[in-house]
């Protein structure tokens, strides 16, 4: 026995994966673009990105969730997919369980029913293994199924129609209005939106970057900077300069990060040398949604530069040299929803303001107070009194 | 993979990273050499395919809420019914038999199976009601005040049960998802799943404290990598004298002479692999580089110097005593801040068969401080979001006393039925409880949870479908789960 043997299973499965929704699509007759190599991925985009555009605004009018597609699904799935102990943790049957997805994920991509795990499943050949409903059980007609990829199409909207939120015109486009539960689709959009005084939360893109430059690649694992893919087989990255922290200056950070701006997510500059050209760099890195920027040179020029970040959610800036003018930058960032401020240099002014005027960003100060003793227990007499049990 | 591939792909690859060097201008050093060998996990993100076609960037099978775990092993298994699971109607039942209709004829451990009687030992310490997410949680604030505090960042679950009843197991279990020795070790999993992400220091970091009860034996293999490749393996830090041995060079060895050495050793071990195609050859290359820029990091790391007295005074008084389990807490937070992905703290001397309140106390002294401090500083820095922080012993113990029972003092044996374990960060729901035990503590009414549950959860916060997280060996796959494990799904965020 080698380890190769393992690998080659590995290999063996992600090759398997990745090709099981094009099997699939290609026997529906569609095209797809989930899970493919890089190069693949290219040639299915044009037609992916497309194709909604064409059909959303027929689709969005028609299609009601409350009205057909929570009934079609609780008609043919809620047994199995319930809200009692559901197969695979996935219950159908409530928007915050088609939003939280289940043991394989997201049950549904708002606007691509391509990447939808609902209508993949759906559409696979009846003896396919993972087709569903499962063979021995009633089956969805065609129009059924047609029903619900027009609504995922459509954006996969839980209010009814005519509210602003079912429009049309949107709704391929923005993530479903519970997405909130913070399930795990690639294209988590900010969840507060514009639900408060607070500011409107724009989307940031939210399409899948081209394939990272592989040289670039090379050049940070040389560097020992950490890079690796969110999620296997997609594009965006999380890099961590963990390893060379005290190494990294403006100009490393920079040489290493702008070849790979399209495809940064999350971001560790943390003990880094470096500052605020590292941070006006990052302002142009449209998917970046986690940026850790503690213990390094920054002042309030990093938080202005990146001020109006349409992408960024969550922010750390302890340990650095902040004044309470960051406050206003801070506020400038909409769809921001966490900040760790510990030893920033904010006074507890500057906090108090920052949690007035944003009450649903999460501020993280160093200064939560201690959960307290709510009742006493009295004091403690032993006894043999209580009568006996057999 | 059959070895003579292997050994095709592995000419392939080497191509690859000359082409890759050149084209960035930069040369492949032995030492940029042991690091991308260094790197083989279930993603496989370093074996790049041939040239001109883009490195494979794989990753976790789903968005991960965390990044890295630290896990604090309890060894011994502390008392649930002096720390977490209140029972104040015990305290009307003292030195009354167990009922047999709790009991039910469960199996006991030879060590108490023999005693004529089962007297009801009711906890001595004092509980109150702390403040969390929900309606509060009961907690014995007088031995844990400090852990308290941080109730609501918290989630206890009371209804942890596992299938061993003696520690060798129990341990084994805990750590490696099977009762008996041989299978990888959670961190291993990790380690293989998600790779290191800081390549200067070890993926998988094992740091002990001795603790002021009954002790047993921690065997190396908790934290083996079984069948895994053996740079999964967790790397024990020492806390006296050097914390990696014969990592300095020697007298009269310079920096250079060790590079040297090193080159000649690797490009020996780099024809061996060659010729023998046995991995572990790799294995040791990349070893041996990591060990070198460990010279660097290893005493970066172990240096408190650069931590504020308010920092230190956090973690209690013994944060100075190398070793201790508060010098182990800041050490963990200070590897978790440098990206390594596991992190395994054990704690000894839970073990109380007699005198438990003298010893659960001391015991308590020790752990209590540092751990919420850890939790504290964590937050703040911002990495307890998408750091695991997990507390758990190995199993529970008994509601009734073993030995003599006073109205002082008592022992408490195994009890694998029922115990309470806690987790924070990462994607776990704060300030929260799970699951009930009954009247005595003793059986499970509400929500058990296996052992492989909470692998299985654990492992979806780092991205990981656990059923599909596998290795094959002699035909099969293997998983931390085995065959069994579900996700909890309550105690998610």
């Amino acid at each position: 026995m080698s380890k190769g043997d393992g690998e080659k299973r590995m290999v063996r499965s992600r090759t398997a994966k990745s090709w099981f929704p094009v099997m699939a699509a290609v026997l529906a007759g569609m095209p797809a673009a989930v899970g493919l190599g890089a190069e693949t991925a290219d040639a299915a985009k044009a037609p992916a990105a497309t194709r909604p555009a064409a059909t959303r605004p027929a689709a969005a009018a028609a299609v009601s969730y409350a009205g057909q597609i929570r009934p079609l699904l609780a008609q043919r799935c809620g047994s199995c997919h319930g809200e009692q102990r559901p197969k695979a943790g996935l219950s159908l049957l409530t928007p915050e369980g088609m939003t939280g997805g289940g043991k394989s994920g997201a049950v549904f991509v708002a606007g691509k029913p391509d990447e939808s795990l609902l209508v993949q499943r759906l559409r696979l050949p009846l003896d396919e293994r993972g087709h569903m409903p499962p063979a021995n059980k009633p089956q969805l007609t065609e129009a059924q199924i047609k029903l619900i990829t027009d609504w995922v199409a459509a954006g996969g909207s839980f209010t009814a129609r005519g509210e602003p939120a079912g429009d049309a015109k949107t709704a391929g486009t923005r993530p479903s209005d519970a997405h909130a539960a913070g399930g795990h689709t690639a294209s988590n959009g900010p969840k507060e939106g514009s639900t408060s005084a607070e500011p409107e939360a724009k989307e940031g893109p939210v399409s899948e970057p081209p394939p990272a430059d592989p040289a670039a690649l090379s050049a940070m694992r040389g560097a020992l900077v950490h890079v690796e893919a969110i999620v296997k087989g997609r594009n965006r990255l999380r890099v961590d300069f963990a390893a060379v922290a005290r190494k990294t200056r403006d100009a490393d950070a920079i040489r290493l990060l702008k070849p790979v701006l399209p495809q940064i997510e999350s971001l560790s500059l943390g003990r880094c040398e470096v500052g605020d050209e590292t941070a006006r760099l990052l302002a142009g890195a449209p998917r970046l949604r986690r940026l850790d920027l503690r213990a390094t040179k920054i002042t309030d020029a990093a938080l202005a530069a990146l001020a109006g970040h349409k992408a960024l959610k969550e922010l750390v800036v302890a340990q650095t040299q902040l004044t309470d003018a960051a406050v206003d930058h801070l506020l400038a960032m909409p769809a921001l929803q966490r900040v760790t401020v510990w030893k920033s240099g904010l006074s507890p002014q500057a906090l108090e303001r920052l949690r007035k005027e944003r009450p649903r960003l999460h501020v993280e100060g160093g200064d939560k107070p201690d959960a307290r003793a709510a009742e006493v227990e009295p004091p403690i007499t032993l006894s043999g009194d209580a009568p006996k049990l057999k | 993979m059959h070895p003579v591939e292997e050994h095709y792909l592995d000419i392939t690859r080497r191509r690859f990273f000359g082409l890759a060097a050149r084209s960035v201008g930069a040369s492949v050093g032995s030492l940029a050499l042991g690091s991308l060998l260094a790197q083989r996990n279930a993603r496989g993100d370093v074996a790049a395919p041939a040239s001109g076609s883009p490195p494979v960037l794989a990753g976790p099978h789903f968005p991960p809420k965390a990044n890295r775990v630290i896990y604090m092993h309890m060894e011994g298994a502390p008392s649930q019914i002096d720390l977490f699971d209140y029972k104040p109607e015990l305290r009307r039942r003292f030195d009354q038999d167990l009922p047999d209709s709790i009991r039910q004829g469960q199996r006991l451990t030879t060590m108490t199976s023999g005693q004529s009687r089962f007297p009801v030992a009711p906890s001595i310490f004092k509980f109150s009601r702390y403040e969390n997410n929900q309606d509060g949680v009961w907690l014995a604030g007088e031995l844990i005040p400090h852990t308290a505090s941080i109730a609501n960042e918290i989630c206890f679950i009371h209804s942890m049960h596992t299938e061993a009843i003696n520690h060798e197991p129990g341990i084994t279990f805990f750590q490696t998802g099977n009762q008996q020795p041989g299978r990888p070790s959670f961190g291993s999993w990790v380690s293989y799943g998600l790779g290191s992400s800081n390549a200067n220091l070890p993926t998988f970091v094992v740091l002990i404290t001795q603790g002021f009860g009954n002790m047993q034996a921690l065997a190396a293999r908790f934290w083996g990598s079984g069948f895994l490749p053996s740079e999964h393996q967790g790397c024990k830090l020492r806390s006296a004298g050097d914390p990696v041995l014969y990592l300095k060079d020697p007298q009269g060895v310079t920096q250079q002479d060790r590079r040297r050495m090193l080159d000649l050793v690797g490009d020996l071990n780099e024809r061996e692999a060659r010729e023998s195609l046995d991995p572990e050859v790799r294995t040791r290359i990349a070893q041996y580089e990591m060990a070198y820029r460990m010279q660097m990091s290893v005493p970066e790391l172990t240096d408190f110097s650069d931590e504020d007295e308010e920092t230190l005074n956090m973690y209690g008084p013994h944060v100075r005593k190398p070793g201790s389990f508060a010098a182990n807490c800041l050490l963990a937070r200070r590897l978790a801040e440098r990206g390594v992905r596991f992190i395994q703290l054990y704690m000894r001397g839970w073990d109380a068969h007699g005198n438990l309140p003298r010893e659960i106390r001391a015991q308590c002294d020790a752990v209590d401080q540092p751990q919420a401090a850890l939790i504290k500083d964590l937050r703040r820095r911002g990495l307890l979001d998408d750091t695991i922080v997990l507390w758990a012993g190995e199993f529970g113990r008994t509601v009734y006393s073993q030995g003599t029972l006073t109205k002082d003092n008592y022992g408490r044996d195994h009890h694998p039925r029922c115990f309470t374990l806690w987790a924070a960060g990462g994607g776990i729901k704060p300030g929260i409880t799970y699951g009930k035990t009954d009247d005595f503590s003793y059986n499970i009414v509400e929500n058990p949870v296996e052992v492989h549950d909470l692998h299985a959860t654990l492992l979806y916060l780092l991205g990981f479908d656990h059923e599909k997280l596998t290795f094959r060996l002699q035909g099969r796959d293997y998983r931390l789960t085995d065959v069994s494990g579900k996700l909890l799904r309550p105690i998610l965020a």
